[in-house]
């Protein structure tokens, strides 16, 4: 005969589980309000559209000028750049692996991929610093080698194996008989895997690079060692800069904690979340935009 | 007594219709087959019993179901009355223990812990099942090596082991061989003289073989409800002489 | 079939990323090898940095102590919060809209950059609750930042387990809780082993949000709580920013690559036996 006791207990317990699920999960909503309310000077006394548009960056003025477009410019740039050389090699290999590999060269690509994500960022930009910086500076003559084209080109080799974990798992998941049916049609494999495989796993493709351009727009310490840190407005993908994630970095441990120097890095950090959801987000629509037309 | 009496019984899932209007009376210590073809939610019939339906998304109900007596909406905790009626599914499922542990799984929970009741359960649901024989040596053993016949009929002893007075088969034998199916055919004729079995299967020929009673279901319906031979040799409704002589499901 | 020109255009396309992929990675790791290797020995490992500029002469071994103290911090802060909640998703709540909520909370953290988190602990650890740079303020930024990672993975393995488990559970009038105690957390623990080694990993090589919570130059690394620590990956930025030893630089990337990887290694074999276990 089961006492009330097992009742209450499980009841209790599923309380518990919901509980903890649920304030682990608000955390992020408490970053964003705690993010939110330390730079909440810099909102109400600059105004939105004054921080993002200014371009010069000197907090510690009298009167102090904070604006970020310089840091907003040099993070899409770094990103963008990083995400134009990524897709084409990350979306290459992806179909290589699903479709072409051998199995044998497959097995061994695999863990590679996966081991590839495993690198810390740090080594990435110093490999990137030490080899890459300094093989510009001497093949093109330079005074210094950095560049926030170094940077894209170190971000991308980041987020590749990003991009061809999940566009390569979008191809598998395509049902096989398509690729059957193409085989029946006498179609040629490659003709096959881009006129009828890679539209189908778009959606899961898509995702992928625009996962990967978030994390190329956060991404602090490949750019830190590679993009310049350059507080002037970028003119070119081979001038120096400074995104975002790299300002926040450098100058959160000299500021004053309280100062509006301190109140514009949050700001700059709101600034920087908003811009990675509102990338995530608006693509998130657009993709249910496709996947309802299919 | 009537151990489960469906009362203008209907489920939905969403807004799709699944069972309609059923009206049913399951007679104690006997075994009632339930036949019909693919889809005529003969499985939703059988976990509506032990309200395991309602764990799907988007079921609900309309009308009641009384088992031993009691609206199964009433009984304040649903462990109760899953207590009370066993459920054997299609697949032969062991849970990943030892032998042993799978018998007691259930008594366990319900907090019995002598060591000897213990063993003594898991001698007597093993027998009423025809396995301790084969087992019995290595009681400690994982369950997984038990072949799908053997897997069977442990699924059978777990859920005697909570002393269940009602036992939902779902199409018990649909992925075993033919002494599989036998062995436990045997078991449930015996074990209908003490509890209520209520059997799915597609299996006409397992149906006569064994059942007191059958029912036959179609696209949700109760359509014909008789003593077995009855329903086979003169039933009533003509869908149900169309089913059982093969002309369609 | 006849061969188009396209068609030689889109194999080479295809095979000559993969093999770069393969080239890029066996470039990084022989090149790692190459440049430190020599001078990664065991008094590089047991020693503390000297020299001017620091780090020019002896060892890293604070940063190893440092870098160990702040993922076993992360674990400890994060695992139950993320077991939790992957429980939740995985066995209460898998359809209604607080599992949605959660879900979609989970995944947007995994997007938030890692230097955002080290600001947030910043403002704060640091400040607010007056710790400093320390340990704590570094283990709190990078539990949160490997939360997801836990809640994804452990709930991953959880789904993974045969759902008739449940069934059988639940007929027997068995509850949740019991069932996910003695069947489905069992089952699954080579997986959630696998999920909290790569999270281990991802914290292990982590720079941004420690650099701004709790990495020094130099410190003991004794596990105070309160007290700055070294830390690997900061060690190899300074080392080269301040231009301090190019070889030690190397030496260290490598055994921070090699710690990593063994981590991975050793999750990708728990995901393997977890695979085996499930068929």
């Amino acid at each position: 005969m089961i006492n009330l006791g097992a009742e209450l207990k499980e009841k209790i317990i599923s309380f518990i589980i919901i509980g903890a699920a649920t304030v682990s999960s608000l955390l992020l909503l408490a970053m964003l309000i705690y993010i939110l309310r330390e730079s909440w000077p810099i909102w109400s006394q600059i105004g939105v559209s004054a921080f993002l548009t200014g371009s010069t960056w000197r907090p510690l003025n009298t009167p102090p000028e904070i604006g970020i477009l310089s840091m907003i410019a040099s993070t899409m740039w770094v990103a963008g750049g990083a995400l134009l050389i990524a897709a084409p090699l990350g979306i290459g290999c992806a179909v290589f692996l699903a479709e072409f590999a051998p199995s044998s060269l497959a097995a061994v690509l695999r863990p590679v991929v996966n081991m590839l994500t495993g690198i810390p960022s740090v080594v990435y930009g110093f490999l990137g610093a030490a080899v890459l910086v300094k093989f510009f500076e001497v093949k093109f003559d330079l005074a210094s080698g950095e560049s926030l084209f170094a940077a894209s080109l170190i971000l991308a080799i980041m987020v590749i194996p990003f991009i061809i974990a999940n566009s390569e798992a979008a191809l598998r998941s395509v049902a096989s008989e398509y690729r059957h049916a193409g085989i029946a049609l006498g179609v040629s494999k490659p003709y096959l895997t881009m006129r009828v495989l890679v539209p189908l796993a778009r959606k899961g493709m898509l995702g992928a690079l625009v996962l990967a351009f978030g994390r190329a727009m956060g991404e602090t310490m490949a750019v830190l060692m590679l993009a310049g840190n350059i507080l002037r407005f970028p003119g070119s993908w081979f001038d120096k800069g400074e995104p975002l994630a790299a300002l926040i970095a450098l100058e959160l441990g000299s500021s004053i904690p309280g100062s509006f120097h301190y109140q514009a890095l949050f700001a700059a950090g709101l600034v920087l979340v908003v811009m990675v959801i509102a990338v995530n987000a608006v693509i998130n629509l657009l993709l249910n935009r496709i996947q309802n037309e299919v | 007594m009537n151990t489960v009496e469906f009362i203008d019984f209907s489920t939905f899932y969403g807004q799709k219709a699944v069972l309609r209007n059923i009206n049913m009376k399951f007679t104690a210590n006997s075994i009632t087959a339930i036949i019909g073809p693919s889809g005529c939610g003969k499985t939703t019939l059988l976990r509506s019993i032990n309200r395991t339906a309602e764990l799907e998304n988007g079921f609900n109900s309309r009308g009641d179901i009384r088992v031993l007596g009691q609206s199964i909406n009433e009984y304040r905790n649903v462990s109760i009355l899953r207590r009370r009626v066993g459920m054997v599914y299609q697949v032969p499922v062991a849970l990943p223990l030892s032998i042993m542990e799978n018998v007691l799984f259930g008594p366990k929970y319900y907090g019995v812990k002598n060591r000897s009741e213990l063993e003594a359960i898991t001698e007597k649901c093993l027998r009423r099942v025809a396995l301790w024989d084969e087992v019995k040596d290595r009681l400690k053993r994982p369950a997984s090596q038990l072949s799908g016949g053997q897997k069977q009929r442990l699924a059978i002893a777990r859920a005697l082991a909570v002393e269940p007075q009602l036992l939902l088969l779902d199409e018990p034998c649909s992925s075993l061989d033919p002494a599989s199916t036998g062995m436990i055919e045997d078991l449930l004729t015996q074990l209908a003289e003490e509890i209520t079995i209520i059997i799915v299967t597609h299996n006409l020929f397992q149906a006569k073989r064994i059942s007191h009673e059958t029912a036959f279901i179609l696209e949700g319906r109760l359509i014909e409800k008789a003593p077995t031979n009855k329903l086979f040799e003169s039933p009533e409704k003509p869908e149900t002489q169309g089913f059982v002589s093969g002309l369609f499901g | 079939m006849k061969k188009t020109m396209i068609d030689y255009l889109l194999m080479a396309w295809f095979w000559s990323s993969g093999l770069l992929i393969l080239v890029i990675l066996l470039a990084i790791i022989v090149y790692l090898i190459w440049r430190g290797g020599a001078f990664v020995n065991l008094e590089f490992i047991l020693e503390s940095p000297s020299g001017f500029p620091l780090g020019t002469e002896g060892g890293i071994f604070p940063a190893i102590k440092g870098t160990l103290w702040l993922i076993l911090l992360a674990l400890v802060l994060s695992i139950v919060p993320g077991l939790m909640t992957a429980i939740y998703l995985s066995e209460y709540g898998r359809s209604g809209r607080l599992a949605a909520f959660i879900s979609l909370l989970v995944q947007s953290m995994a997007g938030v950059p890692s230097i955002i988190t080290g600001l947030f602990v910043y403002a704060l650890g640091v400040v607010t609750l007056g710790w400093g740079i320390s340990l704590l303020a570094g283990g709190l930024a990078l539990a949160i930042m490997v939360f997801p990672v836990i809640v994804v993975s452990s709930r991953n393995a959880l789904l993974a387990i045969d759902e008739n488990y449940r069934l059988v559970a639940s007929s027997l009038g068995v509850s949740k809780s019991y069932t996910l105690y003695r069947i489905i957390l069992p089952r699954a623990i080579p997986g959630i082993l696998a999920g909290i080694l790569l999270a281990l990993g991802y914290a292990a090589g982590a720079t941004a949000p420690i650099m701004v919570t709790a990495a020094a130059i130099i410190a003991s690394s004794s596990g105070a709580l309160l007290e700055p620590v070294m830390a690997l990956p900061y060690h190899l930025y300074i080392l080269f920013t301040e231009h301090s030893s190019i070889h030690h630089a190397y030496a260290t990337a490598l055994v921070l690559v090699c710690l990593v990887l063994f981590l991975n290694i050793l999750a990708l074999s728990l995901s393997s036996l977890q695979e085996r276990i499930n068929r």
